[in-house]
């Protein structure tokens, strides 16, 4: 609360004012009582004003004065203090202003775009927390069958805390299949890639390996990526998808598995790494439009903050259509009024 | 000499371990002086083999029906079947059309369509009904197929759609058959709805004898997860991602096809049992009468863990038990997961995986793999189907992370043999665990309750619990006492017993 109106700012004076009216009317009770209420409305607007930590000390402080000092007290409060207190907090603050971030609606929360599949056009989070048990909620649970896993994921794990015993059943029954299946490709993987290493002499063989490789990692990754694993295990899992994706790309240069690999380490919070293996896929022939939100995300981390819009202006229409990034390129891009 | 209950059957006891399977070997080793036969229905003889149990002396009668013999032995010949057989079949299907769309039905068009569905029950396979030979061949039939596949404004494909159509009525001719041939008994007693309860409302309106229905998990809802999930129903039609095309819609056939066996059964059948008000209420949304329903809790020989009770150390054992098939419902993922964190903090802590793995392999492989992946090789341990009696003493914790459960008998189990239980919020388990009356409530906690598929939460639960010796003794004593109070066997078979006997003596009505 930076600002307190007019009336409310000069309040605990005026009210001194008008006690001592009253008092000069002989009112004394009436005068008195309004000299308690103005030093309650200094303390109140005393501790509104100030930051956390010295609320308390500065309502007391104010009200004090303003009780023992008639009169004197509310102007010293209201011309000395809070202007004094203010400037304090502008110092304090940096001279930095709030600014709302964009609502990235593709940050898995599925708010802007997975919408319900029926008339309602609300999103899935939102009529998911509400819903009682129908078979308007089972079906918008269906519904995320099909969705991309970065998206459908954190939705089906809400899903979980619905009250009906079918809506959760059918979350967990398509979380675990989508889990099932992508471990089941990485099975069929890891014993592929065990066959190739045993017969080095094939043709073809070094094409292959980082093929195999290749999608080894892409799979681990959507493990990652798409919520299955956390903690301990995504830690371990995004190692192995590093470990394949650097297989592929030492077998076989390419920008989809140097991407990939920035990808991996900017998840690993390594954004130096991520910005090597990002010019690396560019100098692979990565196209700009796919790297391009990825270097601005490690110019983030790195805090080289005023590269992001040179960065993120190398973006162009397709990319741009994505809402999402469409609204961090505004944020980032656009002059903004001070 | 007739059996007194026969008991119908699917895809469970005696082929099958499981918490129906024991249930159904307790209530018939309970109930000694009364004599039972079975009728097993399953999918394929390839996926059961020998039965599981030793059949008790008192049943007297055992039969298996497989589902994939359905059309086995019929020929192609030219046949005829009458407008007149196929009347009762449109009604029948209007019937449950009006029912699936959840609309009241006129009370003279409800009275007609409710005698076509009682005509199809007792004549289907009969002289006045329609047999299998005419549906598979009949001109009538295949006209009557076209004619509702054009009636479906979203139409699958009309190929997909008549294999469909073909698929699921093989099911009901052959227990329709099957209805014929079982041998007589006093009451029939379905322990699911699906197949069994279909054979059951066959048996009821044919033979006239109650029929008993009983239910622990609710069919039609495990059913409808499962045909969501079915891979091959997207394969038989690769343009089944979105819900407005075909492949969806043969989806919502097979899904009403159940709720529709599902309807049939709760119409006939009186009581309808379950165990827990959670699903009773769901019956009840389902179709059945309220009248008809009651709940029987499950309950165990309380005397059988007393020993278990006596051989427990006096220290906590830094055990975590779950006992369980190894099957996706029983999320043993989660188990793994959450004690990979109970070892960050207690590194001493063991998990044993107590339950069969046979019943799904490939999950199975999955949970070694994941207990691999975590570095979890010393710590979990795969035991397989045991006697619990000898694991419980050494179990210093029962973890339950089931997705979906009605009264399990783990829980009951590891409660008398004082062994704390943390589990899902699912089923009958917080009523099991914190009481369900208030007078049950006040005996205290027997463990914890936390969301399902949360490994954090039962991580958190369970460290609490080993590290607390007062928090764990209070919830020794508040298992011992409830399971004693409220889960004892000889409740369930007397309720049981009482059914059977009013089913017997004529309090019967469906």
């Amino acid at each position: 609360m930076l600002s307190i109106s007019l009336s409310a700012r000069h309040g605990p004076l005026a009210l001194e004012i008008v006690a001592c009216v009253a008092l000069g009317c002989g009112l004394a009770v009436l005068g008195a009582a309004i000299h308690v209420v103005a030093a309650a409305a200094a303390a109140f607007l005393s501790f509104r004003r100030t930051p956390d930590a010295e609320r308390r000390g500065a309502a007391l402080a104010a009200g004090a004065l303003v009780l023992s000092l008639p009169l004197v007290g509310a102007a010293i409060v209201e011309l000395v203090a809070w202007p004094t207190w203010e400037r304090g907090r502008k110092a304090a603050s940096g001279g930095t202003s709030e600014i709302a971030l964009p609502s990235l609606g593709d940050d898995g929360d599925g708010s802007s775009e997975a919408e319900a599949p029926a008339q309602d056009r609300r999103p899935i989070r939102e009529l998911l927390g509400e819903a009682p048990a129908s078979d308007a909620r089972f079906d918008m649970v269906m519904a995320l069958r099909n969705m991309d896993a970065r998206r459908a994921v954190p939705l089906l794990k809400l899903a979980f805390k619905h009250p009906s015993e079918d809506v959760r059943l059918l979350a967990f029954a398509i979380l675990d299949r989508r889990e099932k299946r992508l471990r089941s490709s990485v099975r069929t993987l890891e014993r592929r890639l065990v066959q190739l290493e045993r017969s080095p002499h094939h043709p073809g063989h070094a094409s292959v390996l980082a093929q195999c490789h290749r999608r080894l990692a892409q799979h681990y990754w959507e493990l990652c990526y798409g919520g299955f694993v956390s903690g301990d295990l995504e830690r371990e899992t995004l190692e192995r998808a590093a470990r394949h994706a650097l297989a592929a790309e030492t077998e076989r240069s390419d920008a989809a598995s140097a991407l990939l690999l920035a990808r991996i380490h900017l998840r690993q919070r390594r954004a130096a790494e991520a910005w090597q293996y990002l010019e690396r896929a560019e100098r692979a022939g990565a196209h700009r439009a796919s790297s391009a939100p990825l270097f601005a995300e490690a110019a983030y981390a790195l805090r080289r903050f005023d590269q992001i819009p040179r960065l993120l202006q190398r973006m162009q229409g397709a990319e741009l259509c994505r809402p999402d990034l469409a609204e961090v390129a505004r944020f980032w891009t656009e002059p903004r009024a001070s | 000499m007739i059996a007194d209950v026969c008991l119908l059957l699917e895809g469970t006891y005696p082929f099958v371990r499981g918490g129906v399977s024991a249930w159904v070997h307790q209530l018939i080793r309970g109930l000694s002086d009364l004599r039972f036969s079975l009728v097993f229905v399953g999918s394929r003889r390839s996926e059961y083999g020998e039965p599981k149990y030793t059949l008790p002396s008192n049943v007297t009668h055992l039969e298996t029906h497989f589902l994939e013999d359905a059309y086995k032995g019929y020929t192609p010949a030219r046949v005829e079947l009458p407008e007149s057989k196929l009347a009762p079949a449109r009604c029948m299907h209007a019937y449950f059309q009006h029912r699936a769309a959840r609309r009241e039905l006129p009370e003279k068009d409800r009275e007609r369509l409710e005698r076509a569905v009682d005509t199809m029950l007792t004549s289907l396979e009969q002289g006045d009904g329609v047999s299998t030979s005419e549906f598979l061949f009949g001109s009538g039939a295949w006209s009557f197929i076209r004619e509702k596949h054009l009636e479906d404004d979203a139409a699958a494909p009309f190929i997909d759609y008549f294999w469909t159509i073909r698929i699921l009525h093989g099911p009901i001719f052959q227990l329709a058959r099957a209805a014929a041939r079982i041998p007589e008994a006093r009451v029939y007693h379905a322990v699911s709805t699906g197949y069994a309860g279909l054979l059951g409302a066959f048996l009821e309106r044919r033979r006239r004898r109650p029929f008993i229905l009983s239910e622990h998990g609710i069919y039609t809802k495990e059913r409808r997860i499962d045909l969501n999930q079915a891979d091959w129903l997207d394969e038989l039609h690769p343009g089944a991602s979105r819900e407005s095309d075909g492949g969806a819609r043969l989806r919502q056939l097979w899904i009403r096809c159940f709720e529709s066996f599902g309807r049939l059964a709760y119409r006939s059948a009186n009581p309808i049992l379950s165990l827990y008000a959670g699903n009773r209420e769901r019956q009840h949304q389902d179709g059945a009468a309220p009248e008809r329903t009651r709940i029987i809790v499950n309950g165990i020989d309380v005397a059988r863990f007393e020993r278990a009770r006596g051989e427990r150390p006096r220290q906590i054992p830094r055990v975590i038990g779950l006992i369980g098939r190894i099957v996706p419902i029983k999320d043993v993922k989660t188990f793994v997961r959450a004690l990979a964190l109970v070892v960050r903090a207690l590194p001493d802590v063991e998990g044993w995986v107590i339950g069969g793995a046979d019943e799904d392999s490939a999950y199975d492989t999955e949970c070694r793999l994941l207990v691999d992946s975590l570095g979890l090789g010393e710590q979990v341990r795969f035991l397989g189907h045991r006697d619990v009696t000898e694991l419980l003493p050494r179990l210093g914790l029962l973890m339950l992370t089931s997705i979906s459960e009605a009264q399990p008998l783990a829980i009951l189990e590891a409660m008398a043999s004082g062994v704390p239980v943390i589990a899902t919020d699912v089923g009958a388990c917080r009523e099991q665990i914190e009481g369900a009356t208030e007078e049950d409530r006040s005996l205290g906690r027997a463990g914890r309750v936390v969301p399902f598929a949360d490994h954090e939460a039962l991580s958190r639960a369970a460290v609490e619990l080993l590290m607390s010796e007062r928090e764990h003794e209070s919830c020794q004593r508040a298992a011992i006492a409830r399971v004693e109070r409220y889960y004892g066997e000889a409740r369930m078979l007397d309720a049981y017993r009482g059914v059977y006997r009013d089913a017997m003596e004529g309090q019967w009505q469906a």
